[in-house]
């Protein structure tokens, strides 16, 4: 049985380090972007559109084709690796980062902060993620910073009342008591004691985020609310290639690709993390 | 059975029914029936009240309940449709005279009370038309006889036909007797058909008008269907639900026409430029600049590329040929980088300049790749425009603010009129929204308004489009195109310049 | 109990109001919504009559004390866009999506239940990893990708189903296939997580031990565990469904709340986007204030603290 046990784990720890591998090349990629794509990823060259990829008779000058203006598709893949994944990670971590914040304070001291920043995180949880951000992008207009800050905006909440709800159970801990029988300031104990303990579900719930937002923002290209053109993004490339899926399949099938397989890798990931660090969790 | 259970049973019963049940009502519209017509729209009107929705969308849907007095006769020139005839009486008066015998859908006779009514409707500033712009020119209406009456303009009004080609006429003592709600609810005209349904955002049903005054129309019913994704339209075609569908991307008329089905394409009354804001300090306001981005541009690459060889290119104004007061005599702005270089180098702008250009996605055809376009063209001379994209909802209320541009993308619609008046007269620098301000303009302008003959009105608007064209206040691009698709057994359709589609003849063969 | 469901509904109220004003002013500072009520062709003595009659020459708190007074007799005034009355307006509209998110709900359990079931049993085994990379590859597509596809698939290339409408259950099964596959991914993820959880809990060993096949243990003695969790992600998953409905009535045509409120909120129609808002709101607070019940009947540990 132990023995059992022991390989399946292991396969776990095989599909989520293939996963984590494959995020490591595609952060990679975006990364070194401007290196390794053989083109300017807005550059159009119009002679040369709806270009087939090399292996179905395009030629080696453009690998995966050309785009409906003749940009390079791999080109614009990999610049809108560090769009989408840019995007995902800023939002995720400005939502994270703040919610987080807000529910230390509030699960630590309680009173009327508490009790004002849960009402507030129940109205905002009340409303559909999505229909909050297009309100917000409404608002403010759409574009890279905007969708950003719409994001962030939108998510923090879930984090707020999971970071107060961690807290809560760890207040009266005895080594918080203790630490606080010591004279260690108030806030020192909540940010250097309490939250490290609280910390493994909120990894989790962003790691799903992170997936959860890079689908949104293609959500918001394709209502045309999404970051500005010629910016490329995934989602944006997946939104313009519709009308050409009938006669240029790789105008879609490329970032699409990239697309499915960084989330599902995000999401095998989290779901690895999560086997590990807590299974009872509701994400 | 314990709690868990018959919560899980409970919830499961809900869904169950919800989605059994409880859901949309009606019978399946589906093409099958052979003298249904089903039209594939990108919208429906958002009522079945004519003159509180002027979205392009809408307007075909309207003309198959209602009549206007007159319509243009795609020669520059007016038939009349409910009226017999016209004539001017002095510069600000105007008589006509209805054709007798034309019932409204209850059996009512159409009167010139009607006519007096439904324009009153429309200028009460309380009924919120969106008309009211087009005919505020019109003081008031006088009858003076069952079948005649006079339109008494503010001063000499010379596109007063132009404007009365968006009004639709309404049964004043049906539509007094029900209130407008009442009205809407079950709309009553004297078009070829009879109103059905209406449902929101998905269908509007209308029914052959067996008593219509020109003979009865050959179809049974026409159902157009709501449908804004363009690439389920195109589904819906080749799947046969659709057996008519407008605003055919072009990729896909190949792939449609392999299909077997027809295809068609008009050249909207809509003329596609980029609005350069002179009328504030900037680079824009030197004209040489403004004539550089329009040699930066090439035009003939929308057309072939994005278009694919579906719409026209704008030979230097903001109409087509189809247009009264269109100039043939006049060229578009030839693809020319050198002179685009040297005309910006003699403006004292000859390492370009930044800017910001204000874009759409969706509102026009290729929008979004017409304008991704244009600013890689732009960039080749050293201006660097920005692309920044307004949402759908606010753009003409940017526009009207002057909120937008340097540089922005703009459709200058025509239609239904077909008149060069309705565009030029926001290039006027009291015009709403304005950008652009010339003296010369404004002068010749208001000259062609006041000119009551034809022939005469026609020469200055064309001296109007010399003029603009000199100027380039905006970036000419192209006529849009509209494509269509239709069925096989479909006979007689097409769609027309102004939007519309003359139902009343299309026959409907078997599957 | 009594007391705590009233303090719980005053929450509420308070909750509603404040999600409703938070709209009210969020909509009218993003834009004025008369130059959507007329052409390009209005004169500005135009734009400045149809304001007057909307009342939206008025000070802001004048127009939101209006609102709130017109709001609590349920009239949240006519829609700029279609000239009806807001409320009936999104009445009207719900069901259409209801019975999409109904179905996609279906869809999502007769799929991820037996999904999570078998590779909660068979934990670390080939089946467990397809099922877990199935559900989550369908989360990983984008709605109008996904819906795309299976129109380009089933009504074009096979036509086995229509394309786009509402009229039949046969035009629901694409779209709420579309709909379903977050949750599904979700679904499946809970009930294999509890599977696991479940069947290392000693009162399953002594089933399996009383000689209980291996089945009647699972359905007899692991779902009822999994009812909470299920029903909670159910309730949660409300909104998301919302949010996905957005993109998939548009891409199919349905006419529902979905597509109602996001061609609202981009014409700023604001009385539909408020009485929305308000309807939306009450839903999802009413939704967690039964379950908050549910639980505290179901489980006595939780407190009505």
């Amino acid at each position: 049985m132990a023995i059992r046990r022991g390989a399946r784990r292991r396969r776990g720890h095989v599909v989520a380090a293939a996963a984590a591998g494959f995020l490591v090349v595609t952060a990679a990629a975006a990364l070194l972007a401007p290196w390794i794509a053989p083109h300017s990823p807005t550059r159009q060259q119009i002679a040369r559109r709806l270009t087939p990829p090399a292996w179905a008779g395009g030629g080696w000058e453009h690998l995966l084709g050309t785009d409906q203006l003749g940009r390079d598709i791999a080109s614009r893949i990999l610049y809108g690796t560090r769009v989408s994944l840019g995007v995902a990670l800023v939002a995720v971590t400005l939502a994270g980062a703040t919610g987080t914040a807000l529910g230390v304070v509030a699960g630590y001291y309680g009173g009327g902060i508490e009790r004002l920043l849960t009402r507030l995180a129940d109205v905002q949880l009340a409303f559909p993620l999505t229909l909050l951000v297009i309100t917000l992008i409404a608002l403010l207009g759409p574009g890279l910073g905007n969708v950003i800050a719409a994001m962030a905006l939108g998510g923090w909440a879930a984090y707020f009342r999971m970071a107060r709800a961690q807290v809560l159970s760890l207040r009266d801990a005895e080594y918080v008591l203790a630490a606080r029988c010591l004279g260690i300031p108030d806030a020192r104990i909540a940010f250097r004691h309490v939250l490290p303990n609280a910390l493994s579900p909120l990894v989790v719930l962003a790691s799903f985020s992170v997936a959860q937002v890079i689908i949104l923002e293609s959500a918001l290209s394709f209502l045309g609310l999404g970051v500005q053109p010629p910016i490329p993004t995934w989602g944006a490339m997946l939104a313009d290639s519709r009308d050409y899926l009938a006669i240029a399949w790789w105008l879609a099938a490329f970032p699409g690709l990239a697309l499915m397989l960084t989330v599902l890798a995000i999401n095998l990931l989290g779901d690895w993390l999560r086997d590990l660090l807590d299974p009872r969790l509701v994400v | 059975m314990s709690t868990v259970q018959r919560i899980a049973a409970l919830v499961a019963f809900v869904l169950l029914w919800t989605t059994l049940g409880a859901g949309t009502s009606a019978p399946p519209a589906a093409a099958q029936d052979p003298n249904r017509l089903v039209v594939g729209i990108g919208s429906i009107p958002n009522t079945p009240d004519p003159h509180l929705d002027s979205t392009a969308n809408a307007l075909p849907a309207y003309a198959t309940l209602f009549e206007k007095l007159v319509a243009t006769d795609g020669k520059g020139g007016f038939r009349g449709v409910l009226a017999r005839s016209w004539r001017q009486v002095d510069p600000t008066t105007w008589e006509f005279v209805l054709h007798s015998g034309v019932r409204f859908h209850n059996g009512m006779s159409l009167t010139a009370e009607d006519v007096k009514f439904t324009i009153e409707r429309i200028l009460d500033p309380a009924t919120r038309s969106p008309w009211l712009g087009r005919i505020s020119a019109i003081e008031r209406v006088e009858v003076t006889g069952p079948l005649t009456f006079r339109i008494v303009t503010r001063g000499p009004f010379a596109p007063l036909l132009q404007g009365l080609t968006v009004v639709d006429i309404l049964p004043a003592a049906y539509f007094q007797e029900r209130g407008p709600a009442g009205f809407a609810a079950a709309p009553v005209g004297t078009g070829p058909f009879v109103f059905g349904e209406w449902h929101r955002q998905d269908r509007m049903v209308v029914r052959a008008n067996l008593g219509y005054w020109r003979g009865r129309p050959r179809l049974d019913e026409v159902v157009f269907r709501a449908i804004p994704e363009d690439s389920t339209r195109v589904a819906g075609l080749e799947t046969g639900e659709l057996d008519v569908g407008v605003l055919v991307p072009p990729e896909q008329v190949d792939r449609l026409k392999a299909r077997g089905l027809q295809l068609g394409t008009v050249n909207l009354g809509q003329g596609m430029v980029v609005n350069l804001r002179s009328n504030v300090p900037g680079p824009l306001q030197q004209r040489k600049v403004r004539q550089a981005l329009n040699y930066a541009v090439d035009k003939e690459a929308i057309l072939q590329s994005i278009l694919r060889g579906h719409g026209r290119i704008l030979n230097g104004q903001v109409v087509g040929p189809d247009a009264f007061g269109h100039n043939p005599n006049l060229k578009p702005y030839p693809y020319d980088l050198s002179r685009a270089r040297r005309l910006l180098a003699e403006a004292g702008l000859g390492g370009g300049f930044e800017v910001t250009f204000h874009g759409t996605i969706g509102r026009y055809t290729k929008d979004k790749e017409i304008e991704e376009l244009v600013i890689g063209q732009l960039a080749e001379i050293g201006v660097r425009a920005r692309l920044e994209i307004v949402e759908g909802g606010v753009y003409i209320q940017r526009h009207i603010a002057r909120t937008l541009g340097p540089l922005w993308i703009w459709a200058w619609q025509y239609f239904p009129a077909m008149d060069a008046d309705l565009p030029l007269n926001f290039f006027t620098c009291a015009g709403v929204g304005n950008f652009f301000c010339s003296r010369d303009f404004d002068e010749l302008f208001a000259q062609s308004r006041r000119e009551m003959d034809p022939v005469r009105r026609r020469a200055l608007l064309q001296r109007v489009a010399l003029l603009v064209r000199e100027e380039a206040p905006v970036i000419f691009l192209v006529q849009t195109p509209g494509i269509y698709a239709a069925q096989k057994r479909v006979k007689g359709f097409a769609w027309r310049p102004d939007y519309l589609m003359d139902l009343h003849r299309v026959e409907v063969g078997p599957r | 109990m009594a007391g705590y469901v009233a303090r719980r509904l005053l929450d509420a109220a308070l909750g509603v109001l404040g999600v409703t004003t938070i709209a009210f002013l969020a909509i009218r500072l993003s834009g004025d919504p008369v130059a959507l009520l007329i052409t390009e062709y209005a004169t500005p003595e135009d734009i400045a009559r149809v304001r007057r009659t909307l009342g939206l020459d008025q000070p802001l708190w004048v127009q939101y004390a209006r609102f709130l007074a017109d709001a609590l007799r349920g009239d949240f005034g006519e829609s700029l866009r279609f000239i009806k009355p807001a409320a009936p307006l999104v009445y009207s509209a719900m069901p259409a999506t209801v019975q999409l998110a109904a179905a996609a709900l279906l869809v999502a359990l007769a799929v991820a239940l037996p999904l999570g079931m078998v590779a909660g049993v068979r934990r670390g085994s080939a089946i467990d990893g397809v099922a877990i990379v199935l559900a989550t590859l369908g989360q990983s597509m984008p709605y109008f990708w996904l819906g795309i596809l299976l129109i380009m698939v089933f009504a074009v290339r096979l036509q086995w189903l229509p394309a786009f409408g509402s009229e039949s259950w046969r035009h629901l099964i694409l779209p709420a296939v579309t709909l379903a596959m977050t949750p599904m991914a979700r679904i499946a993820r809970i009930v294999r997580s509890g599977m696991v959880e479940v069947l290392t809990q000693d009162y399953i060993r002594t089933a399996h031990a009383k000689g209980l096949r291996a089945s009647a243990v699972v359905v007899r003695h692991a779902m009822p565990n999994l009812a909470i969790p299920l029903v909670t992600l159910l309730a949660l998953d409300f909104g998301t469904l919302l949010g996905g409905a957005v993109v998939t009535e548009t891409i199919f045509a349905w006419p529902g709340v979905g597509r109602l409120v996001v061609q609202a909120i981009q014409s700023r129609d604001y009385p539909v986007v408020q009485a929305v808002v308000f309807y939306l709101a009450t839903a999802v607070v009413l939704i967690n204030l039964t379950l908050d019940v549910i639980y505290a009947r179901l489980d006595p540990r939780v407190r009505y603290g």
